[in-house]
């Protein structure tokens, strides 16, 4: 490794990642050839040493420490006594049993009412999506309105849910792969609704402006799709083009 | 079959050395950690121990800048290296501490994860949203800063 790299990967080095990481040890073995960089890095790391001398020091008292055990042992004691939850994947996969049952897999598209840019990725992305198991999806149980702390620690900044889709509850949620774009699919018992939240523009898909729906018909479910700041979410629910054309102007409708 | 809890007792110190950092008040400190870690409860998504642990990085952080949102400093722009290494072990911790309190976010949060946490860097970045290119950026300003401290102190 030349000293330039070194350079580059030392700068988020600390004392024992070597171990783990080659990158850092092939860097840490750069450094007899070059004594500028060896000398950058004694005092990086003796300016380390006094900031995390420095920081260690805001330590909890023994008081705090043990109020902050006693919360954690109690949790640890609550969650032992409910064990049989949607976390359980046992119960996980009979709460989206019977979103799986319905034939998800053979849905068949029967044009759209209102073709818009990417809607054939936005067919085989959807046809995809049905190739359900219960198995894969990660048991969440969360309004939908709170689901960005699961998109943020997933890696999909800025995914959204529309507010007129806040309440409802998912039980479910995994990360799928179309063509390379991740795609966050949720599950939401009411209504057997699937959801899928993607960014449109590498697949080429374009709804036009915020809270523009457009439409899609399928058997047995049909589809609707909405985009903001580049972000789709499309719903699919059981039913032909009035039934999910009727879903949005419902939720619509409740919006104040 | 054992329920497992992802956050061990010894995370604990980490997440209230981090939350004390952000804010000023123990009490405070110390109740948004209970908050947080209790939160876990209802975040089955976070049931692994490493997103647990970012999760609880990532919600004090969010709390404390909500209720703390003056908290604003400014970077010395000299990229002159003031202090030798010798200089730099004798500078008195509270110097440090406050130094480092005053650093504009995200350098500030970077600075006390990577130093205090075994978090790995991968991981610093995802609980603040920097790639490991800007992560290495903001560590780059930090010790360039606490270097300064010298031309800071007269």
């Amino acid at each position: 490794m030349n000293s330039r790299l070194a350079r580059q990967h030392l700068i988020l080095f600390r004392p024992g990642d070597e171990t783990e990481r080659p990158r850092f040890a092939e860097a840490l073995a750069a450094l007899p050839a070059d004594a500028t960089l060896s000398s950058e890095f004694q005092l990086d790391q003796a300016v380390d040493l006094a900031a995390r001398s420095a920081l260690m020091e805001l330590n909890p008292t023994e008081e705090e420490r043990h109020q902050l055990q006693s919360e954690l042992a109690e949790i640890q004691s609550r969650k032992r006594q409910h064990r049989l939850s949607l976390s359980d994947p046992g119960v996980l996969a009979v709460a989206l049993g019977f979103l799986l049952l319905i034939g998800f897999g053979v849905w068949q598209f029967l044009g759209s009412s209102s073709q818009f840019p990417g809607y054939a990725e936005v067919v085989g992305l959807s046809a995809q999506a049905a190739q359900l198991d219960a198995g894969q999806f990660e048991p969440v149980e969360a309004k939908l309105g709170d689901m960005d702390d699961w998109f943020t620690m997933n890696g999909l900044d800025r995914f959204w849910v529309p507010p007129e889709f806040a309440n409802f509850q998912t039980v479910g949620a995994r990360i799928m792969r179309f063509e390379n774009v991740p795609v966050a699919q949720l599950a939401v018992p009411d209504r057997q609704m699937l959801l899928l939240v993607f960014r449109g523009q590498p697949l080429g898909v374009s709804i036009g402006h915020p809270g523009t729906w457009k439409f899609i018909e399928g058997k047995p479910y049909s589809s609707a799709i909405t985009e903001k700041e580049g972000i789709c979410f499309l719903v699919s629910i059981r039913g032909n083009l009035d039934d999910i054309q009727q879903l949005i102007d419902e939720v619509r409708a409740e919006q104040p | 079959m054992a329920v497992e809890w992802p956050i061990e007792p010894e995370d604990l110190d980490e997440l209230f050395r981090f939350a004390l950092f952000l804010g000023e008040d123990r009490s405070e400190a110390a109740q948004v950690v209970r908050e947080v870690v209790r939160g876990l409860e209802t975040k089955p998504e976070a049931s692994e121990p490493e997103r647990a642990r970012r999760f609880c990085f990532w919600e004090i952080r969010k709390r404390m800048l909500k209720s703390h949102p003056h908290r604003t400093g400014s970077l010395l722009k000299s990229n002159d290296t003031a202090l030798t290494e010798a200089e730099v072990v004798s500078l008195p911790m509270a110097l440090l501490q406050s130094t480092l309190r005053t650093f504009p976010e995200p350098v500030r949060s970077a600075a006390v994860l990577f130093f205090t946490t075994d978090l790995p860097v991968e991981d610093i970045g995802r609980v603040l949203d920097l790639s490991q290119k800007e992560l290495a950026v903001e560590m780059g300003i930090v010790r360039q800063n606490l270097l300064s401290l010298g031309v800071a102190i007269g």
